[in-house]
């Protein structure tokens, strides 16, 4: 028996092993990286942000009773229609002055361009100079929101119980079919936006977006599949403990948010995919780090303190180029966004050990970064 | 074995092996699941050259997007089994929908967000430079490019749109259950109201729906602009969309074939980004990289149970029509999985790696390359967009190893 035990433990202490190989194989830092703006804008410091041009805007209340449709449309005149543009062009501003690349030039000249076509008009005028201005950015929109009040219709089972009341009885208990009405009141916004950065010298269009964003929700009415609702109410959980307590009406599952606020929220989601086109934005990955001879590298990397950890890794791999030194090197040049040297960094790692799959998957990164952004290619290239 | 030592022994002992198997039990779940972790996927995101070639052409202006009026063909109809099941309780409701017209007043709108999604998918991925947007007369000055380098891109657009928001009368069969019932009761009793309910016998209520059908055809032209040749044949792209929210589900405006064949041909798209795993994703994403999260509106509510707005169903066919056009005139990649084979294991290691580029030199710097190599060399360069090398060494490869199924494979994905 006790043959039969240490068998087992032997086994369990060679599994044990191999889970703590392979956790610390895994190792992975959490990094917080500079992804480059999809689109080179690196010589545009100052913009202006121009007029957002309407392209269609419709508000409709909807009624539903006994298959009856109503829709009303509510009429808004010039005024409120701009009213509209200006708040989604204020959460564009609002981003545009949150980064740290560009300045925003506030200029009455571009806000009161009607459309695009007026911009172009404005800037192909021969000899046309802006002291201040390198780029503007203006746009286009198209709005739809409707909120219905109607009835969903189901046959659903009642159960009616009755227990007995004499020893013989088996009681009541049924099961009855009624067709159940739902109310329900449902809201449902689309909100389509281009939006586009013109540079001014030389003349020419840098970036162009075009983006949906769509908000639907959903009050009474009848109770969907229990799988959905798993669903919902665990992303409902997460997103709810991410947002501040004062705006606890305004997220509510109980409460329709109001037409302003459906529409600053879907103009603030695409104005920040927006940003990410023609700014350096950061984003956080997790990469694998190499167990280097240089402990100190480790604890630096995974505080962000790359910069220091760049020198100090610069100093070890001049002594001794330990090629697990000099992959974690270049996961610095990385996050911090050379590429071009995280990329020499990582060529040589892999060439001291060209078995190493790590090393590969370094180069893999920037490569794939390479092919993906044509532009970046072009600013490593001209270095 | 184990297990008959096991029952010989005491209960005591047994107490302690079964929670030492169960230890175990978990050590081996929680390795199997550290392996797979760590194992790197082999995701290949492939570069595909365009389907036309477009020669000597860098700048694209947008031109005209004239909305037509006329005729949008139906789609063809799919004659699959599963449709011809349901045959027996299909319904047409009035008005039937007998053809696709399209009006002008709702296609100035479908064709300028048709030129927005277009002039979004060329600034995305195209290698050319976009000068006008607009489709106005005055273009930008600065430096104005060759003519002959300047292609313009003129489409026609037709789009029909009906969306019907009325009731359709339902039978519904109620009947009362003894819950003491058998089973066989109990299921006799199920199809006997179902079966009523088809029939139409039952009550029959108004019961609300909505139904939105959809059709676009463009109709693109790209020209040189100095002498209006055409750069590429004009052509043709249509699609549809069709849905319906509320009432019976095999009732429908449209010809129930046609309905069918438009949502497996043109909404198979549909389910995929509502499943539970990709909920679970977004919302892992708002901890990890909460700028993301938002830039890609997971912060937004989404509920499918409540019908899209017609907004929603122009821009959703214009981008279709626009991604179609645009893998016409421009690579583009897509994710693709594909197998390396084991051949020198440096070359695999950085294929596996994603560093294509860098598996390309390597290889073709090998004095002697086995089949193995030369397939890996040609996916390295299928995967980095050139189609024609890397068919060139699939071809070698299969020389060396005539009947290696892998190999053929890979040669009949790029001759195609």
């Amino acid at each position: 028996m006790t043959l039969l035990n240490n068998y087992i433990f032997n086994h369990l202490l060679l599994m044990l092993l191999i889970s703590a190989f392979l956790i610390s194989g895994c190792a992975k830092a959490t990094l917080t990286v500079r992804s480059p703006a999809e689109i080179n804008t690196s010589k545009i410091k100052n913009v202006a942000v121009g007029g957002f041009e309407i392209g269609h805007i419709m508000l409709k209340f909807k009624t539903e009773r006994n298959g009856v449709w109503q829709t009303h449309p509510v009429l808004l005149n010039e005024e409120q229609q701009k009213s509209i543009s200006r708040s989604v062009r204020a959460r564009v501003i609002n981003l545009l002055t949150a980064t740290p690349y560009f300045k925003v030039i506030f200029s009455d000249e571009f806000e009161t361009l009607a459309n695009d076509a007026a911009l172009q008009q404005l800037v192909s005028v021969r000899g046309y100079k802006t002291k201040n201005v390198d780029a503007v950015i203006n746009g286009k929109l198209w709005l739809e929101i409707e909120r219905t009040d109607g009835v969903d219709l189901s046959k659903e089972g009642l159960e009616y119980f009755r227990p007995p009341r004499y020893r013989n009885s088996l009681g009541l208990n049924l099961t009855v079919d009624q067709v159940v009405w739902w109310p329900y009141k449902s809201t449902r916004g689309t909100l389509g936006l281009e939006m586009k950065m013109t540079r001014l010298l030389p003349t020419e269009v840098v970036a162009t977006t075009f983006e949906t964003r769509t908000y639907s929700q959903r009050i009474g009415g009848r109770s969907r599949e229990s799988f959905q609702q798993i669903a919902e109410s665990f992303t409902s959980v997460l997103s709810a403990s991410k947002s501040s307590k004062t705006d606890s009406i305004e997220s509510s599952t109980d409460v329709l948010p109001s037409f302003e606020q459906i529409i600053a929220d879907m103009a603030l989601s695409i104005a920040s995919g927006f940003i990410r086109r023609v700014a350096v934005t950061e984003k956080i990955v997790s990469y694998p780090l190499a167990e280097g001879s240089f402990p100190n590298a480790k604890v630096l990397i995974e505080a962000g303190a790359y910069d220091l950890a760049i020198g100090q890794l610069q100093h070890a791999t001049a002594e001794n180029p330990d090629p697990n030194d000099l992959y974690n090197l270049g996961l610095c040049f990385e996050a911090i966004g050379d590429y071009g040297l995280a990329q020499m960094t990582y060529r040589e790692a892999w060439q001291a050990d060209p078995e190493n799959l790590l090393f590969a998957q370094g180069l893999g990164r920037i490569e794939r970064l390479r092919r993906e952004h044509p532009q970046l290619q072009r600013q490593l290239d001209s270095r | 074995m184990l297990a008959n030592i096991f029952y010989v022994s005491s209960s005591e002992m047994r107490k302690d092996f079964s929670e030492v198997k169960l230890s175990a039990f978990l050590l081996l779940c929680l390795s199997v699941f550290l392996i797979t972790a760590c194992v790197p996927k082999v995701s290949f995101q492939i570069e595909r050259p365009a389907f036309q070639r477009v020669e000597n052409i860098n700048y694209i202006e947008v031109g005209n997007f004239q909305t037509v009026s006329g005729q949008i063909k139906f789609p063809s109809e799919t004659s699959s089994e599963s449709s011809r099941i349901f045959t027996v309780t299909e319904k047409l409701l009035k008005p039937a929908i007998t053809k696709f017209n399209s009006k002008n007043e709702l296609g100035h709108l479908a064709a300028d967000l048709l030129r927005a999604a277009l002039v979004h998918e060329l600034s995305l991925q195209s290698p050319y430079q976009l000068i006008n947007t607009t489709g106005k007369k005055t273009g930008f000055s600065g430096v104005i490019p060759d003519e002959s380098e300047i292609a313009v891109l003129h489409a026609k657009v037709k789009y029909a749109e009906i969306i019907i928001e009325s009731q359709e009368g339902l039978s519904y069969f109620t009947n009362v259950k003894n819950k003491g019932a058998t089973l066989e009761q109990s299921l006799l009793a199920g199809v006997v109201s179902m079966g009523a309910e088809s029939s139409g016998t039952g009550f029959v209520i108004a019961t609300p729906y909505v139904e939105q059908i959809a059709a676009l055809e463009v109709e693109f032209s790209l020209l040189r602009k100095n002498d209006r040749s055409e750069v590429i044949p004009s052509q043709s792209f249509r699609t549809y969309f069709a849905r319906k929210w509320g009432g019976s589900e095999t009732a429908s405006h449209l010809p129930i074939k046609i309905k069918n064949s438009i949502i497996t041909e043109y909404q198979s798209d549909e389910d995929s980004s509502e499943s539970f795993l990709s909920k679970i994703d977004q919302a892992g994403l708002s901890f990890t990289n909460p700028t993301e999260y938002f830039a890609r509106g997971f912060n937004l509510r989404n509920n499918v149970q409540v019908p899209q707005t017609p907004l929603d169903l122009k821009i959703r066919l214009a981008r279709q029509v626009a991604r179609q056009y645009v893998k016409q005139i421009s690579p583009y990649y897509e994710t693709a999985e594909l197998h390396v084979q084991d051949g020198n294991s440096v070359a695999v290691n950085l294929i596996r790696g994603n560093a294509y580029q860098e598996a390309v030199a390597f290889l073709q710097a090998l004095n002697k390359r086995t089949a193995e190599d030369e397939h890996n060399l040609g996916l390295a360069f299928e995967a980095g967009g050139k189609i024609s090398q890397a068919r060139k060494h699939y071809e070698n490869a299969l020389k060396m190893d005539n009947n290696n199924p892998v190999f053929k494979a890979a040669l009949t994905r790029t001759v195609n």
